[in-house]
């Protein structure tokens, strides 16, 4: 059995930690769309921005190469004067001090025949809890660089879509997904 | 097609209908298969055009497949890619250069269809692999 394990790295991982406690000022993108989705989403507070790109990794797991999504999370918003200048900044929930900052896991697992071939653990989204509001930056697809915001009164009614439809039983193939909150309260250690 | 409430914004002219008009009007010179797919299915995952001109044909296949959507460049591990998006978050992707392409030096590159709206038949997502050789 194969586990991959495909998720935010502790760099990434840390800079988001470090983002509770802080008040948000807005998020954008160069290209944001209607529909508030772009392939790099920054996020701005009083105190600092990190910017998280959608990008794809070649894994080789399910019998062939694909492309599988992941996050990267950098420091700064370098593309926030072109999006400032395109009208691409969203102020919901400005002023509000981030609560908490989590990380939407997925596991999805197949069995061929009762016998589990790959467990595969990717991140799907990157939640900011606000007193009365949630704002995450999500997958749009296990296999492409899309990323779209969403917005919930909380996190019980964040709607994060399943992208994970690619993987459907068939005779003798099953699949188990399985989805959790990982709360980045404290900083990951080294 | 017209446009149509929620979310805030209006779905045309980039909606899934594009896509599907699209996917339906490239059809006419490369057809699809029983599943919806275009070239001949490798995997779920994969289906093959086998083309003399594998560079070509993708970017025939990409340019026809993109109308309509919102496009953004990506930069992937093998160099710049495209993404057209339609406002149900169905996109297709254009990959120039490939994993297989990157090992073995050979054009291979494929065009991504992920489709976010079910029920019209088509495959939630595969891969288009443009590959040299006599069509």
């Amino acid at each position: 059995m194969t586990t991959v394990t495909h998720t935010l790295d502790q760099n990434g991982l840390r800079r988001l930690a470090g983002l509770r406690g802080q008040t948000w000022r807005c998020f954008g993108g160069v290209q944001v769309s209607d529909w508030l989705t772009d392939v790099s989403i920054f996020i701005v507070t009083d105190e600092e921005a990190v910017t998280i790109t959608g990008e794809t990794d070649d894994l080789d797991f399910e019998g062939e190469y694909d492309t599988y999504a992941t996050f990267r999370v950098e420091d700064g918003a370098t593309q926030l004067p072109i999006a400032a200048k395109a009208g691409n900044l969203y102020y919901f929930q400005t002023g509000q001090e981030i609560l908490d900052v989590l990380v939407l896991r997925e596991s999805v697992t197949e069995a061929r025949d009762g016998h589990t071939t790959w467990t595969y653990v990717t991140d799907l989204g990157i939640v900011f809890k606000f007193a009365d509001a949630v704002i995450a930056v999500t997958k749009v697809s296990h296999h492409t660089e899309l990323l779209a915001v969403l917005r919930a009164d909380s996190i019980d009614t964040l709607n994060v879509k399943e992208p994970s439809n690619v993987w459907q039983d068939k005779l003798g193939i099953e699949y188990t997904l399985d989805r959790y909150f990982i709360r980045l309260d404290t900083a990951p250690a080294e | 097609m017209g446009s149509q409430s929620g979310g805030g914004y209006t779905t045309s002219p980039s909606s899934f209908q594009a896509l599907r008009r699209n996917v339906y009007t490239l059809s006419r010179r490369y057809p699809l298969d029983a599943e919806n797919r275009f070239g001949k299915k490798v995997s779920d995952r994969t289906s093959e055009v086998v083309t003399a001109t594998p560079l070509q044909t993708g970017q025939e296949f990409w340019r026809a497949l993109s109308k309509g959507g919102k496009i953004r460049e990506i930069q992937t591990k093998h160099g710049p890619g495209w993404i057209a998006e339609f406002s149900d978050r169905s996109h297709v992707v254009w990959r120039p250069m490939t994993t297989s392409a990157a090992k073995t030096g050979i054009d291979n590159p494929a065009v991504d269809i992920d489709v976010q709206t079910s029920g019209h038949g088509f495959p939630p997502r595969y891969r288009i692999h443009f590959k040299k050789g006599n069509r």
